[in-house]
């Protein structure tokens, strides 16, 4: 849930209690102000003629009193009730009744007076009150203390209390009285939160910009609160990101130059060895003789060698962040030959028939004619080593339309299973069939499938019509 | 006239192997184990400079790039780096080629023998590949001297493989270019056309059948 939306919830919630009280509050006001009304008119009947005909005869004194106009109609403050004691018209009557100072009546009809009415004009006041049932509806009793009684010490006026004052709090004038000021309390406290929630908006929104661009420098705040702090906070984070960042970032660049090194290290002794071998090779079949057993083994296990440190290079390369392409104009189809070329000599030592044809006019493409040499060569290579005596590659390369480009390498070698040829573009990837031996341990067409994926070409294997391995590069053109 | 080579390569092991390579060959080799400027004089001389690129003494870009500010010599550049920087600066300077190691020394000699025979004024109207030389808008070829007449067709597919030396056609792309009706366009006339083609010319094993492209013209050269 949003901020903004669980503020404005919380402020309804909790508005609900402060409404609650204040009904409350208000409820309990009004009953004060009707015991003190009442104990203003009781005290009021009770003097002179009327006090001393209930200290005449208490047993029998008792009297009605026309209703309060208190009762009716709020707001006109205290006035003690007009009329003749006993009247008893009107439609909410107050029955008096007269109780001893030990709190008891001698009339019968007066009812026993509840012990908390007693204890507390007892204790404190002259008055006490609480709400009653009278004749089935909602009543109020309250208990006066007479000055000057004696059988008439303390009366009990008992009177309904008007519907109005209970079923009707929300009266529009009192209670826009509070409730106006309480709603523009609650609205302050949402606006002034308000306010802090964008702030924080912002600060989300000021973090993930500066995620996107390398953790940079978020934009200052003039403040001075949490919120500043939390902004602070957010900078410094940043901050040990980008030096962790530019520290892992040295250290990667330490191992691939290792790596390169490394690399370019061994290349000069394996084109040594390489040359050596040719010669040998050379020299044995100068001589009328085959090539061995061992001097195949030794030529393969160095050609294997040269294409697994090419594409160790390479796949550094791939994983050092730089994903884009770099876009040159490279001629397709000189590359195609060069690729070709390289792995002719092993292809005519394995007695594999090894061929290539390019259009006519330079093929142009944009892309990275390291990168795109190396994937191409990966796919020559693996249709050349994982292929039989007197089998063949064929790398063709065709124009499609304008500026589109189809190049396939197919070989009728030992094939790959349906479900194996998607596998096969994994890193790791290691299949059942004869074709297990996937260069670098997977490396070679997972490079070109990387390769291929960065110039936005499609890379597909397929089992090809002699059964052997098809593999092609798509422009989107094609 | 022999080929002058200068090779510049600090590796005693695999210079004295391109060294042999090249001379077996049959080229004239001057073999530097250290990087130098190339006298203009000595430029002259050279039909083709093999250059190292991590040498002592000088390094084999400052080598080249001295040479190219008198000298065209083709300049085959050679790196143990698969790395596009070197590549792309090595070109930029004026380098015509660039192999990287390792190679074997077939690959080598393709790419000196790509340099060497690049010939800097091509005839557009001359065709020559191997015992065959055509001029273009003639229908007929010249085959080791021999006069040899040949239809429309069988001119296009000639001149179609003569054009792509080393490198094989695909069927597809005789039969749609140069098989005009529809009806003609089966694989089996292709076939027919080639299998007279072949007899015309006389020569056994001179236009070959290439194993899943089509056909290429066998002049004994490398790629």
């Amino acid at each position: 849930m949003k901020l903004q939306t669980r503020l404005l919830i919380t402020t309804l919630l909790a508005s609900v209690p402060l409404v609650l009280s204040l009904l409350w509050y208000e409820r309990r006001s009004r009953f004060a102000m009707i015991e003190a009304s009442v104990a203003t008119s009781v005290l009021d009947v009770m003097r002179g003629e009327t006090l001393e005909d209930c200290e005449r005869s208490p047993s029998t004194f008792t009297a009605k009193m026309p209703p309060n106009p208190l009762m009716h109609r709020r707001g006109r403050g205290l006035s003690p009730g007009a009329g003749p004691v006993g009247d008893g018209a009107g439609p909410m009557p107050m029955r008096l009744y007269a109780y001893g100072s030990d709190f008891h009546a001698q009339n019968p009809e007066a009812p026993t007076l509840a012990s908390e009415l007693v204890e507390a004009v007892r204790d404190k006041r002259g008055v006490a009150s609480r709400p009653i049932d009278f004749d089935g509806r909602v009543g109020f009793e309250a208990l006066v203390a007479i000055p000057g009684g004696k059988a008439c010490s303390y009366v009990l006026a008992r009177r309904p209390i008007p519907a109005m004052l209970l079923s009707s709090p929300f009266q529009l004038r009192t209670s826009v009285a509070w409730l106006l000021p309480t709603l523009g309390l609650l609205g302050a406290v949402y606006l002034g939160l308000g306010l802090l929630v964008r702030r924080v908006t912002k600060l989300t929104r000021d973090v993930k910009a500066s995620a996107k661009t390398a953790y940079a420098e978020l934009p200052t705040d003039s403040g001075n609160d949490e919120l500043t702090e939390l902004r602070q906070a957010f900078q410094d984070a940043g901050r040990e990101i980008r030096s962790q960042l530019s520290s892992l970032e040295a250290s990667e660049l330490v191992l691939r130059e290792f790596l390169a090194n490394t690399t370019h290290d061994v290349m000069l002794p394996l084109t040594v060895l390489q040359g050596h071998l040719a010669a040998l090779a050379a020299e044995k079949k100068a001589a009328g003789g085959l090539s061995t057993e061992a001097m195949t083994g030794a030529l393969r296990e160095s050609y294997y060698i040269g294409a697994l440190l090419r594409n160790l290079a390479l796949a550094a390369k791939l994983d050092g962040g730089k994903r884009e392409a770099t876009h040159e104009s490279v001629d397709l189809g000189e590359l195609t030959a060069r690729a070709t070329t390289r792995h002719r000599f092993m292809a005519a030592q394995q007695g594999i028939e090894l061929n290539h044809a390019i259009p006519e006019q330079p093929l142009l493409v944009q892309g990275d004619s390291v990168s795109i040499e190396q994937a191409v060569s990966n796919v020559i290579y693996n249709a050349v080593a994982y292929n039989r005596t007197g089998g063949h590659v064929a790398v063709l390369l065709e124009q499609q339309g304008d500026d589109g480009f189809v190049l396939q390498v197919t070989d009728d070698g030992p094939g790959v299973a349906e479900d194996e040829l998607a596998h096969l573009v994994e890193r790791h990837y290691r299949g059942d069939s004869a074709r297990s031996r996937s260069q670098g341990g997977g490396l070679g067409l997972n490079i070109a499938h990387r390769v291929a994926l960065l110039h936005g070409w499609e890379m597909r294997l397929v089992t090809s019509p002699e059964g052997g391995l098809e593999v092609s590069f798509r422009s989107p053109q094609a | 006239m022999s080929v002058q080579v200068l090779l510049i390569e600090d590796d005693q092991a695999l210079g004295a192997q391109i060294v042999e390579h090249l001379k077996r060959d049959g080229s004239k080799v001057i073999w530097w184990q250290r990087g130098e400027t190339i006298a203009p004089d000595l430029a002259k001389e050279l039909n083709l400079v093999v250059l190292d690129l991590m040498l002592p003494g000088r390094y084999g870009l400052d080598v080249l790039k001295d040479l190219r500010t008198f000298s065209d010599v083709p300049v085959l550049v050679l790196s143990a780096r698969n790395d596009k920087e070197d590549k792309v600066r090595a070109l930029k300077l004026g380098a015509d080629d660039y192999l990287t190691k390792p190679f074997w020394p077939e690959e080598l000699l393709a790419r000196v023998t790509a340099r060497l025979r690049r010939p800097v004024i091509q005839n557009p109207d001359h065709l020559k590949a191997g015992p065959l030389s055509m001029h273009l808008g003639e229908q007929r070829v010249v085959v080791a001297g021999n006069v040899v007449d040949l239809t429309p067709l069988e001119t296009g597919l000639l001149s179609a493989l003569m054009k792509r030396p080393g490198s094989a056609v695909a069927r597809r792309w005789l039969v749609e270019n140069l098989l005009e009706s529809e009806r003609a366009r089966a694989e089996r006339t292709l076939d027919v056309h080639i299998s007279r083609l072949r007899k015309k010319l006389g020569q056994e094993g001179l236009i070959e059948t290439v194993w899943g492209i089509g056909y290429r013209l066998n002049t004994g050269e490398a790629s």
